[in-house]
């Protein structure tokens, strides 16, 4: 082994993970420099000191407080789930009334002046024709058919008497 | 018949088992906790975000693919969900207490962690003496101190690899690495933490 220990191989060595072969290999290099020994030994003694950081007690009632967590949002989506559906079904109604507000002709009012309710059939016959107008098929045909025109009448020229 | 391994158990739960959800939080609960509380130096807030990560587990089931092992999958939620805590600045905020801070609002190096206080407290009466047990707590915190100085990368790898003692593989995928990176980068996290408790460590040795 050329120089000193490779940074990679420092922490695999003194976890016990290196190859057989790297080992042994790290293992004579070790006891050929004093420098990566002492740094070896060092490390080691730090891991213990490490050791000394314990980890919190866990509680008793863990186990039990994540199944109410993971039960208190099962039935939050539960009902959040059928909020869904019957928002969606109000909404759908809420749709079909104002389709039916908008597609149906007005009413008659049920009520009214007697004025309002005497119409002459001509203005019926006018009201009906603003509210259904007649249209036109063919207009351009019909525009130039002219038979529907009636001619000009032809001016006759005055007689003329010739004289002598 | 062979026990189930984690992952058979989790694809139960992703199939509607949620019973089978209760032997990976017996199993987990301890490390993750422990893990947790590393990181936020706070017991009770660990155990708070140790139910959020099994939550979130529950929540993930439908998109669980055992590709990797279980427990990667575990502490790579948990390693979010510890940051994303600390990042939101409410256990910082909580943990600098003027009490505890100097001018800079730096915490000061002799201020235990209390939930370390509370247990050294437990077994005070069976060490000799009042000075020891205070020497015991500001040896700690330094240690503690030590650790949580490191960059966050580092920091991730060492809780990971030193507490929790997953495998090289499982913390480089936590951690996004590659193993050789990642065997790197734990060297440099020791080689830091054996500059700054350089006294403790040749006490030991001594």
């Amino acid at each position: 082994m050329d120089g000193h220990l490779r940074e990679e191989q420092v922490v695999p060595y003194l976890d016990g993970r290196l190859a057989r072969e790297e080992q042994e290999a790290v293992e004579r290099h070790l006891a050929a420099c004093a420098e990566c020994r002492t740094r070896i030994e060092d490390l080691r003694g730090l891991l213990g000191v490490l050791d000394e950081w314990r980890g919190a007690d866990v509680s008793p009632g863990f186990p039990a407080a994540v199944r109410q967590r993971i039960e208190a949002e099962s039935a939050s989506v539960g009902r959040s789930g059928s909020w869904s559906w019957a928002y969606a079904g109000a909404l759908a109604v809420a749709a079909a009334v104002l389709l039916v507000i908008i597609v149906q002709p007005p009413a008659p009012e049920p009520s009214g002046s007697p004025a309002e309710i005497t119409q002459t059939p001509e203005e019926t016959a006018e009201e009906m024709a603003l509210v259904e107008p007649v249209v036109l098929e063919n207009y351009d045909l019909l525009r130039d058919f002219d038979l529907l025109f009636e001619p000009p009448a032809e001016k006759k020229p005055p007689d003329k008497k010739q004289g002598t | 018949m062979a026990a189930e391994s984690d992952e058979q158990q989790m694809l139960r739960v992703k199939a509607g088992d949620a019973d089978a959800l209760t032997p990976l939080v017996e199993r987990y609960r301890t490390p993750l906790v422990h893990f947790l509380y590393r990181m936020v130096h706070d017991a009770a807030t660990a155990e708070e975000l140790a139910q959020e990560v099994f939550l979130r587990v529950y929540r993930a089931r439908s998109s669980y693919k055992p590709r990797a092992k279980f427990s990667t999958w575990l502490f790579k939620i948990a390693t979010n969900v510890a940051l994303n805590s600390l990042r939101d600045g409410r256990l910082r905020r909580a943990r600098e207490v003027p009490a505890g801070s100097d001018a800079a609002g730096n915490p000061k190096r002799n201020e235990a962690a209390g939930e370390e206080h509370e247990r050294l407290a437990d077994v005070a009466d069976a060490r000799p003496t009042m000075e020891q047990y205070l020497m015991e707590r500001e040896r700690l915190a330094v240690i503690r101190q030590a650790v949580e100085e490191l960059p966050e990368k580092q920091r991730l790898a060492v809780l990971l690899h030193k507490y929790q003692e997953l495998d090289y593989r499982e913390i480089a995928d936590i951690l996004d690495c590659s193993e050789s990176a990642l065997k790197s980068l734990l060297f440099r996290a020791y080689e830091a933490l054996r500059i700054r408790l350089k006294p403790f460590v040749a006490n030991r040795e001594a």
